[in-house]
């Protein structure tokens, strides 16, 4: 039995265009939404990392990985990725199917493949924080500029906005640079409310750490390619380059203070990029995830039962 | 960060965990992780939150290695997405400080963990021991890691992926009952190794069927040919354990036994 997803949105071009896929430990599969959006995830498009079958691919989920972070020097050793994100967490993405794509698109991304096979072209990785529903979204991946020709624009905000719905997220964290496009994406789904804004412990101090509360709304919203409205009456700039400003900011939010991105990056006067950040009144926690609702409750629809869910559901 | 006092880390399970003495245990934890809110269970425990400057700029000396090969080196963004914010890294520190401040704060041992989507389970990985004491002293202080994180973080389970051939994997039934989720973890590097699944102390368990149905050594030329036989058997839906090496095992010879179905 398949769940309903309340809200459907599988009309979207890419949702129409692209597959779905998940991976996830077996056991994992009765928490997840195997329907998000409005569009199922075939059974044979759902992996498990731990059985040998899933090899392939996710050896193209590390490719995926390394094609879009390796050139800004974070990618992902292919342990790492078993450890970090697909033994703990679930990934969740949307490809085509490699008949389906140009031979030289295969090339350029190094893909040999037998025409039936899923090619990954995006993907969304996210390990829990608390449970449920509280996950640490940490790799949006997309091939959307190396693949012009594919007219796949927006395709990260989709990945995006189909993972939320898969982990069942209300509420997800992330980090990303002052300076990284990625905030064009995130910023889509609705303020960014600031955690730190300057980050030490990360590799990147520039880096920021945001809580996204997620709702319906706010995805229906970002698929459609609306902005939230942006809160102007306070709304100051952070030049992405401006470590003096960023720590400014990172010493007032550690004050108690409560600050927010409240919308994309954008050129400032000297062409540099900029930020807009703004006073923010968190809302009060957001609710714990509701339980899947099946039409008629029966369980949500499962992986095969392996040893290691029933490891984990004695 | 007032008051941390030293000291002396109690006996484990499996006994004989080494290291003994006064030994300051630390968790580098977001106020986001669920392990964070455990802290006044932990009042002996140094705690730093990577959120915060004052507490990360201490952060240094307790990295695991984030320079050199690929197969050991954690990026650092990687400890910080994967573990110190939604999770925890969990260790000893090598002297017992008294404060974040303290000049000679380096760890010792250290673990990441970052939580699974199921309550109370965690997987544990990047396990790094900084010890030139002998073999035995070291192999303790990597259990006691374990077991200390599995304490701090209450989880009732946890998944980890060691080589066939570590110690850790030899050691880990001494700690509880250790199932095998996987023979050879896909993907996860050139050497066999396993998926493991720590069962808590107090977590009800699988019961095990002896005698084993599998005994090899990790060092053995049939070891690919078992761990296939292995992988299929988990992969048809059986499950094994990893029984604790009894004390006339030659050779690092593991035996692997087949859960009863009584559960």
């Amino acid at each position: 039995m398949i769940c309903d997803e309340p809200l459907d949105l599988s009309r979207h071009e890419l949702l129409q265009r692209l597959e779905p896929f998940v991976v996830a430990a077996s056991w994992r599969y009765p928490r997840l939404n195997l329907r998000p959006l409005g569009k199922l995830i075939p059974t044979a498009n759902r992996y498990d990392p731990l059985c040998s079958a899933s090899v392939r691919f996710l050896e193209r989920l590390v490719r995926l990985d390394r094609l879009t972070f390796g050139p800004e020097g974070m990618p992902m050793p292919e342990w790492l990725f078993v450890d970090g994100s697909a033994l703990p967490g679930v990934i969740s993405g949307l490809g085509l199917r490699a008949r389906e794509m140009p031979a030289a698109a295969l090339q350029h991304l190094g893909f040999s493949a037998w025409p039936e096979e899923l090619i990954p072209l995006a993907m969304y990785i996210a390990v829990p924080v608390r449970w449920p529903g509280v996950w640490y979204g940490h790799n949006l991946a997309s091939l959307n500029r190396l693949l012009p020709e594919l007219e796949l624009r927006g395709l990260a905000t989709v990945t995006k906005a189909l993972g939320l719905r898969v982990m069942r997220c209300v509420e997800q964290l992330g980090a990303t640079q002052w300076s990284s496009k990625a905030l064009h994406v995130h910023t889509h789904f609705g303020p960014l409310e600031l955690l730190t804004a300057w980050t030490p412990a990360h590799g990147n101090p520039a880096t920021l750490t945001y809580r996204l509360r997620v709702n319906d709304r706010a995805i229906a919203r970002a698929l459609s390619g609306e902005r939230p409205a942006p809160a102007a009456d306070e709304r100051f700039w952070i030049e992405a380059s401006d470590t003096s400003a960023i720590r400014a900011l990172e010493a007032r939010i550690e004050r108690g203070e409560h600050y927010a991105v409240v919308g994309p990056p954008q050129q400032g006067p000297g062409g540099a990029p900029r930020v807009p950040v703004a006073r923010f009144t968190p809302a009060p926690a957001a609710s714990a995830g509701a339980p899947a609702r099946c039409a008629d409750g029966s369980p949500p629809d499962r992986a095969p039962a392996s040893a290691a869910h029933r490891a984990l559901h004695p | 960060m007032s008051g941390i006092r030293p000291v002396t880390a109690s006996p484990r399970p499996g006994g004989g965990v080494g290291a003994s003495g006064p030994l300051r245990r630390f968790v580098i934890a977001s106020q986001e992780s669920a392990v964070w809110h455990t802290r006044d269970f932990a009042p002996d425990v140094l705690w730093l939150d990577p959120l915060r400057t004052v507490d990360a700029a201490a952060l240094g000396p307790l990295q695991p290695p984030n320079e050199g090969p690929a197969d050991t080196a954690v990026p650092r963004w990687a400890v910080y997405d994967c573990a110190e914010v939604p999770g925890a890294v969990i260790g000893f520190l090598r002297t017992p400080v008294c404060s974040a401040d303290d000049p000679s704060l380096d760890f010792l041992s250290l673990v990441l963990a970052t939580p699974l989507a199921e309550p109370g389970a965690y997987h544990l990985y990047g396990l790094t021991v900084r010890s030139e004491g002998p073999e035995g002293e070291v192999q303790s202080l990597r259990l006691r890691t374990l077991w200390s994180a599995m304490d701090l973080l209450q989880a009732d389970r946890a998944t980890m992926v060691f080589p066939w051939s570590s110690p850790v994997v030899r050691g880990l039934p001494t700690l509880g009952t250790v199932e095998i989720l996987a023979a050879d973890t896909p993907l996860h590097g050139p050497v066999p190794a396993p998926t493991l699944m720590l069962y808590g102390a107090a977590t009800p368990s699988p019961r095990r069927l002896d005698p084993p149905a599998y005994r090899f050594s990790p060092d053995s030329p049939e070891l690919s040919a078992v761990l296939n036989r292995l992988r299929d058997s988990i992969e048809s839906g059986r499950r094994f354990l990893l029984r604790e090496p009894d004390a006339a095992s030659e050779g690092g010879t593991l035996a692997v036994c087949e859960v009863a179905h009584d559960l």
